[in-house]
């Protein structure tokens, strides 16, 4: 980020010319809107802290640099095209329609002017889509891939590709909820499970992040897991002697938490449909209840009440965890997509060993947890996304997964030709790239140097 | 500042770091308490509770030797093998290196230990 906002810096004093006092270049943190975001406290400029797993462990420690404020910039008056790129409001504000930049080479718009996913047709593939800010918080509270933050960072603009892949598995899943009245012949066989596989940086998570927002922006119930890998590591974990699986009660109850962040006024209106008693197990840090080995449900309770249960209650929480995955499948009254993100770490071992001898431990595969092995499987009827991650170091997994059916698999490809060039005229036009070096031949150089990889598309065009 | 088995430990230290502060407790032992308890990785000391802090203890106390156990342990070997008049036996009595070192030079670091 520091070579980035040094050659933009650059670019634009270049532009400027020079200047009477010497140009003092005037950058603010450029993560205060992602610091907002990102964490409880509200309007103070607090450095945002990245999340680690998704986005690769070189960007884990990484702190966003400090900047001069406002307040204490010099007196000297930069001209007014270095005030609207040098200004420290973060993200940029949305400049201006220009018709020599707001177009890709054939004259089509770069931007698609659309105000929510759900209008975003065919055409409009090729086309940035902008987001609200508080919209992404309001529709993601979980938190966004690594990928999207970086992209919103390097481009000080809340906006994405439209891409043929999310058009299409945003259809096929409005097609299941919603099947046309007449079933054509040419479209593509509905799949209610997906698995999003592809290379490095091809957009999986970003992908599940923009079908995540749509879902919910229609009134969906989604049950969305940025980083699955957390359900396999840190806390305690303990062997329920009924189910000989392991319980995990510290990451059950921060389950629990993410999922009543967005969906708590769905969850109000629906009731529950199993009326078993929960089993208890062992709490964080708690012995098992020596009273009681369950706990049972008021036959009025609404699946709010059920996850509060699990919150409030430490020995309920996995119980409850295993619990809401079959009262889920059970909801008829509103869709329900489960989205899980870095699917593939569910598929290895975990962090977790059990000794079995003096010396000796044994590796507890994520299949053993209880969490895990309720939602992992795929052999329902439940609509369930799943996105692999190249940033966990699961490595190689065989084509055919248990517990998923054959047919799920979508390989996500990396940037097309086109794609590559309304993404490098988006880059200029958020001044990731000088004006006087773009052409034809540049981006598409950094197009084969890349190979259609956008983080690396992203490190290079400032070479342009 | 808390004590688990006798040895200091900072509240804010991982579980598996604070263990190996204890004598005779490394990093491998460690991690066999650990997992017998179900403590992960990343669970630092003032996470714990009490009762997990008494089984760490009672774990560590039943199936290792540690402190005093572990230098008794020790000494007692020197001893056996200087009653029954062993060359190592011998070698130690001496302040002399036993595993087969040179002493026309070197050997400064064992012969120091006699002078202590």
């Amino acid at each position: 980020m520091w070579r980035s906002l040094l050659v933009r810096a650059a670019g634009a004093a270049s532009s400027a010319g020079s200047l009477g006092q010497g140009s003092s270049v005037l950058l603010a943190p450029i993560t205060t809107s992602l610091a907002s975001y990102s964490s409880k406290s509200k309007g103070t400029a607090v450095i945002a802290k990245k999340p680690g797993a998704t986005g690769g462990g070189k960007f884990k420690d990484r702190k966003a640099p400090t900047y001069a404020k406002v307040d204490d910039m010099s007196a000297s008056a930069p001209s007014a095209e270095d005030m609207e790129f040098e200004l420290p409001t973060d993200p940029l504000p949305i400049p201006p329609y220009d018709p020599d930049l707001d177009v890709r080479s054939n004259g089509r718009p770069l931007f698609c002017g659309k105000s929510s996913l759900s209008e975003l047709t065919h055409k409009d593939v090729g086309s940035y889509f902008d987001f609200s800010v508080e919209e992404l918080k309001e529709k993601l509270p979980e938190g966004l891939p690594a990928g999207m933050i970086q992209e919103f960072e390097e481009t000080r603009r809340w906006a994405l590709l439209v891409r043929q892949s999310f058009i299409d598995l945003r259809d096929n899943f409005r097609r299941i909820v919603d099947p046309p009245a007449r079933a054509s012949s040419k479209s593509s066989p509905v799949r209610k499970q997906v698995v999003l596989d592809g290379l490095v940086s091809c957009g999986k998570s970003i992908l599940l992040a923009m079908l995540v927002h749509w879902a919910r922006s229609e009134g969906w119930l989604v049950f969305y897991v940025p980083n699955a890998r957390k359900w396999t590591r840190g806390g305690f974990f303990y062997r329920n002697p009924n189910t000989n699986l392991w319980d995990t009660p510290v990451q059950a109850a921060q389950i629990l938490k993410d999922f009543l962040k967005f969906n708590e006024s769905h969850l109000q209106k629906l009731p529950i449909q199993i009326f078993d008693p929960i089993p208890l197990g062992e709490g964080a840090g708690i012995r098992m209840r020596k009273d009681a080995d369950s706990m049972a449900m008021p036959e009025d309770s609404t699946l709010l009440d059920l996850v509060r249960i699990g919150i409030e209650e430490q020995h309920a929480a996995v119980g409850v965890v295993v619990r809401l995955r079959k009262e889920l499948s059970f909801v008829k009254d509103i869709p329900v997509l489960l989205a899980i993100d870095q699917y593939n770490s569910w598929f290895t071992f975990s962090e977790y060993e059990e000794p079995v001898t003096a010396r000796s431990c044994r590796p507890i595969h994520a299949k053993e947890l209880s969490t895990v092995s309720a939602y992992r499987s795929m052999m329902h009827g439940d609509m369930m996304v799943g996105a692999f991650s190249h940033s966990t170091a699961v490595g190689k997994l065989r084509q055919e997964l248990p517990d998923v059916p054959l047919d799920a698999r979508i390989l996500l490809p990396r940037y097309s030709l086109d794609e590559a060039e309304s993404v490098c005229h988006y880059y200029l036009r958020q001044r990731l790239i000088r004006r006087d070096g773009f052409s034809e031949d540049k981006w598409k150089k950094i197009y084969h140097l890349s190979n259609g990889n956008g983080k690396e598309m992203r490190w290079l065009v400032p070479f342009i | 500042m808390s004590y688990l088995s006798g040895a200091k430990s900072v509240p804010d230290e991982q579980v598996r770091i604070a263990s190996t502060k204890i004598e005779g407790i490394g990093p491998k032992k460690a991690i066999q308490v650990r997992y017998r308890l179900g403590i992960s990785g990343n669970i630092k000391m003032n996470e714990l509770a009490k009762y997990q802090i008494d089984q760490i203890e009672q774990i560590i106390a039943q199936d290792h030797l540690v402190h005093w156990e572990l230098k008794r342990g020790k000494r007692e070997d020197i001893e056996r093998l200087i009653s029954i008049s062993r060359y190592r036996g011998i070698r130690h009595q001496d302040g002399s290196p036993l595993r087969g070192q040179r002493t026309h030079t070197n050997a400064r670091t064992f012969r120091k230990q006699i002078r202590k």
